[in-house]
Order: C-alpha cells, then structure tokens, then sequence
C-alpha cells in the first residue's frame, strides 16, 4: 500500500515538475542570454518603450470596455434561461476557438471603410484599420469570452437569495445590482480581468490583420525576428516578460489577498 | 393588516389555488406543510418577486399587488439567510436604511440601537464569513426590522441553525417580534417550530390552504387524517361507522363512540385520553380493552407506552412517574380504557 502511495505521489510531482520547466525554460533561457543588459537596453528603446506603453494601454481600455459589456452578459447569461440561449453562449466562445487570424479578418468584414459598422463609426470620428481603436476591438473580441465566462460562473454560483433580499430591503435592480451582485462576484470580475488583459496583451493575429500599425509589443517582436532575427529581437522578448512578470506577480498577489 | 385575496399561480407542475388569509399586526404566523406545498410561492408572492397569476394583496386594505419588492416595504429572510458577504455586520444592517434617506449619522445610531437590542454589538466589523450559524440568523433578523417594516417574511430560516439552539432562536423570534410589534410570517415544515412561535397555524397541502386556526385547534381537533399525521397525533385508525360502533379495519374489535353517521372513516384517539391500567376498571369509560405491552418510549417527562389489543395497536402517553409505580415492562398485560366521546372522527 505504501509503495502505490509512493508511486503515485511521484508520478504527481513528476508530471507537474515537468510542466512547470516546461514554461519556466524559455522564459529563464530568453532573460538569462542577454542577462540585465536586455532590461537596462529596453529602457533606452524608444520604440520598443512605445510599444509596450500603447499594449498595456490598449488592453487596460478593452478589458475596460471587456468589463461594462461583459459584466451585463454574464449576468442575464446566469441568470436567465431563454430560447436560443445554448446558441448564444457558443457563438460567445466562437472568437476562443478559430484562428485569430481568421478572426481578425472576420472582424475587418465589419469594421473596414467599406462596411456598415465602419462607415458608422468613421462618421463620428472613429477609425479602426491602423489605429489604437483597431487594436482595442479585436482585444476585445479575442479576450472578452474569458471575462464573460468568469463573470458567468461567479452568478451563477451566487445564492439568488441574495437579490430577492436586496429587492426586499429596498434596493431597485439596479442599485442590488451595483451595491450587491457585483461585489459579491467581484474575485470572479477579478479573475476575468486579468485573464482577459493577458489575452489582450498577447494577442497578435486578429491585430495584424486590422492594425499592423501602430505596433503593439507583438508586432514588434514579430517585425524585427522577421527583418533581424532571433539577436534583434530577443531583447524586446526579454523586456516584454520582465514587465509582465512584474505585473502578473502585483495582479496574484492582490488577487490572493482579496480572496482571503 | 397584510391581506391576501384568492392568490392563484401555475406552474407546469404545480398550482397555487385559490389562497386567501390575513396577518395582523403582533402577530405571528406560521405557514407550515411539506416540501412543494407552495409555502416558500406564497412567500415570495408576498415579497414581490413572484408575481400572481390572479388575485390580490393589500395592506390596510391598499392594494400592493403591482409594487415592486423595494416599495412594499417587508423584511425578507430566505432560508440561506442572504447576509451579503462583501459587508460586515455593521454595513449589512445599515443597507436597508441607505434606501429611506437618513443621514449617514442617524443611520449609525439607529444601527447601534438595533445592534444593542439584538445583543450583537460585539459582532459590528466581523463579515458573515465568520458568524455561526446562530449569528447570521441574528444579524439577519436585525437587517429586516432595523428599518421598520410592516411585516417581517422568514422562509424556513432555522435550517442553518444546530438543532438543540433552535428553540433559543425561536424565542428570540417572538421576543423581538413582540418587542417590536411587527407581525411576521414564518414558512417551516417542522410543526414543532410552528407550535414553539406561533399565534396562528396555516397548513398548506398541495398548493392549498387546506386549514388554519390557532395552536390548541390543531392539538384539539385536527380535522382530517393527514393534518393529524402531520401534527403527529397517534391512534389514527381506519374502519367502519355505524350506530355509533366503530368496526376496524382487519380486526375484530369495536370501538363505542358518540359519532353519528356511516360508513367508511378514520377517528383519532388521543394518547393522553386512554387509560391505562393493570388490572380492568369499572368506570363510565365505553371502551376497556386488555392489551399487551409491545413497546415503550422513554421520553424526559412522558413515556409513550405501545400497546397491542387484538393486533390494533394504540400508543398510550402516561407520565414517566405512572410508569415506574404500575412497575410496567415489556409483555406486561394491561387495560386500556377510554370514552366514547374521546374519539374524534376525521376526513380522509
């Protein structure tokens, strides 16, 4: 019996040491090669300190924007039962599924000079191919299923009790809504989030296809490995995970502080 | 005065039919009856998040029926309690009273007022998260009366609460209830709840009401056979009416009563009313029955003694100082014997 204990619990280990090399190697291998000169370097490149500025801003705003549409949908989701419903939830994890390049060029259909949805929004001012709200929609679309999925999962596992006794005490469904249902899901909006800005931030094939201009950190990368290679473009790699270590490091640790 | 008029809800599996009662101020009702008997529908009719099919609901004859839950003004506390957890104790209570414009300084004393009353002061930054059960049923109690309701709605609220602290949760109910002096309703399927808070019984069956009346009614005169079981009155026997004799079923033996009528029926006797004794009595008692000890259960004060007569079996209630003098055990012969006028007859 103990030799099967034993036997499992290695195999446990084993499987998720592997794993976790398995992430961790590039990751030391990339900021070990150039060592703190990349870091120190990145500081000093103006383009690739643009880059990095327009990501994080770009996807602070969709994960924003992630947030009010997505908070709603992932309500009505858990809480209502409708026709239809099962196919709405499929087509909300469709942009998860294909390729996002495929999915860039789905959005193009829609947003481009040419189309509806484009002529509106380039009527009041807003352009999508090559510029910062281009980046920001097909954020969005790639990564806002995984915040709509949290959210989803925190209602649903949420006592409806909760909302019949706010009601009850006084509060219309909109005041129960922001004062009680948001903040008792609120390490689920949390998790969304982050999950969604890492979405965000990583994304490369849908944002190439509507805005290969300005480039986002991803584009970058990509640009110089295409024109310099590896050498060029493993110091941007390096700085690109410095930065979002450190801020992935500050979201757990708030996350986990929360949740205690 | 809550009224509720010919309150009518369908489901596809279940209805609510025809519901009419009244609540008046101090009072508090229970609505008792077994699981899907449309207690916790009659509740939540009551609070507005459930909306008739027909009927309606007035307070002090105004008709309420279209008001929202947040304009009808009633404290609500489901079974889970629904304390919010992002809020301590302190802000919990406060929530409804955010809604009545008070400034934030009245708001903190009428809090505290309330946290003093309810003898919970010490629990004011503590998060629900670290309540007992007991406590959360506190802190619950004191969120829906802290601002003034006309009536308070409890949907089986003991269920969180250990069984041996619930009777002092029950008294805390109706201290605070009468302190108050605000009517509650109280849902439960447990009629011992109901007979420990009540002033008024309503029992539900099925999506109806099917009676109402005070405690002593339902101990005195149950009415049908399953109010009876429900109540868990013993002797509930089934046979045959005529010429004031009751025939059991699969039994030779007769039971004299003062009931008129005939034909197939059930009567109660109750436990308290048979005699028991060890050697047969000559008394004004129609019925005197030789028996065999089967069974006995020993309760704190009572012991409830089985009895076989002729495979019927009756189940006598003597005090547990009867017991030990006629020195009983199991297999003792005895008599039992009771009036005619002890045998209540029931529907069903």
């Amino acid at each position: 019996m103990k030799t099967r204990n034993f036997l499992f619990y290695f195999l446990v280990l084993t499987a998720s040491l592997l794993l976790f090399l398995f992430i961790f190697l590039p990751i030391v291998k990339i900021i070990g090669a150039g060592g703190i000169g990349f870091i120190t370097d990145g500081f000093k490149d103006k383009e690739l300190l643009n880059s990095v500025y327009l990501t994080i801003y770009t996807s602070l705003f969709a994960t924003f924007l992630g947030l009010i549409f997505g908070i709603p949908t992932g309500y009505i989701l858990a809480k209502y039962d409708f026709r239809f419903k099962t196919i709405i939830e499929a087509i909300i994890d469709i942009p998860v599924v294909i390729p996002h390049t495929a999915a860039g060029i789905a959005l193009l259909t829609i947003l481009g000079r040419h189309f509806f949805l484009g002529k509106i929004f380039n009527s009041i001012g807003i352009k999508f191919i090559n510029e910062s709200a281009g980046i920001i929609v097909a954020m969005v679309y790639v990564s806002v299923p995984f915040l709509i999925n949290q959210v989803k999962e925190g209602f649903k596992n949420l006592d409806p009790e909760i909302e019949n006794v706010a009601r009850s005490l006084g509060a219309n469904s909109f005041n129960t809504f922001v004062r009680v249902l948001i903040p008792s899901v609120k390490s689920n909006i949390l998790t969304g989030s982050i999950m969604m800005w890492a979405r965000g931030i990583s994304e490369f094939g849908a944002i190439i296809i509507i805005a290969y201009n300005p480039k986002i950190i991803s584009t970058l990368i990509y640009e110089r490995f295409e024109t310099a290679g590896l050498r060029s473009s493993s110091p941007a790699v390096a700085f690109l995970l410095f930065i979002i270590i450190l801020v992935f490091l500050l979201l757990r640790l708030i996350s986990n502080k929360k949740r205690r | 005065m809550l009224e509720l008029k010919n309150i009518e809800k369908k489901y596809t599996d279940f209805s609510l039919k025809d519901i009419s009662f009244k609540i008046k101020q101090g009072e508090i009702l229970s609505l008792i009856g077994p699981s899907g008997s449309g207690k916790s529908t009659i509740i939540k009719i009551i609070t507005g998040i459930i909306k008739p099919d027909s009927g309606n609901l007035f307070i002090d004859r105004k008709d309420i029926t279209g008001y929202p839950p947040e304009m009808r003004n009633f404290g609500y506390i489901p079974q889970t309690i629904g304390l919010f957890s992002h809020l301590n104790v302190m802000e919990n209570i406060e929530f409804p009273l955010k809604f009545k414009k008070i400034g934030k300084k009245k708001r903190k004393e009428i809090v505290l007022s309330v946290l003093e009353d309810f003898g919970i002061k010490e629990l004011l930054n503590r998060y629900p998260l670290n309540l007992s059960g007991g406590e959360k049923q506190k802190v619950a109690l004191a969120r829906a009366f802290v601002f003034n309701p006309y009536i308070i709605l409890m949907d089986e609220p003991m269920n969180s609460i250990d069984y041996q602290i619930r009777e002092k949760y029950l008294k805390f109910i109706k201290d605070i209830s009468r302190k108050y002096g605000t009517p509650v309703i109280y849902v439960t399927h447990n009629f011992e709840e109901a007979m420990a808070i009540s002033d008024r019984i309503i029992v539900m069956k099925e999506g109806k009401l099917i009676k109402q009346g005070n405690i002593s009614d339902f101990i005195k005169n149950p009415d049908d056979v399953w109010i009876a079981s429900f109540f868990r009155h013993k002797n509930i026997i089934f046979g045959y009416l005529k010429d004031r004799e009751f025939r059991i079923d699969n039994s030779d033996l007769t039971i004299k009563t003062t009931l008129e009528g005939e034909g197939k029926t059930s009567i109660m006797i109750k436990g308290d009313e048979i005699i028991l004794s060890k050697e047969k009595i000559f008394s004004s008692a129609l019925n005197c029955f030789k028996g065999k000890i089967i069974d006995f259960t020993p309760d704190l004060y009572n012991r409830e003694v089985v009895v076989d007569v002729r495979k019927v079996v009756f189940k006598v209630l003597i005090t547990k100082e009867s017991f030990e003098k006629l020195s009983l055990a199991g297999d003792s012969e005895v008599y039992l014997s009771f009036k005619a006028n002890s045998v209540k007859k029931l529907k069903g």
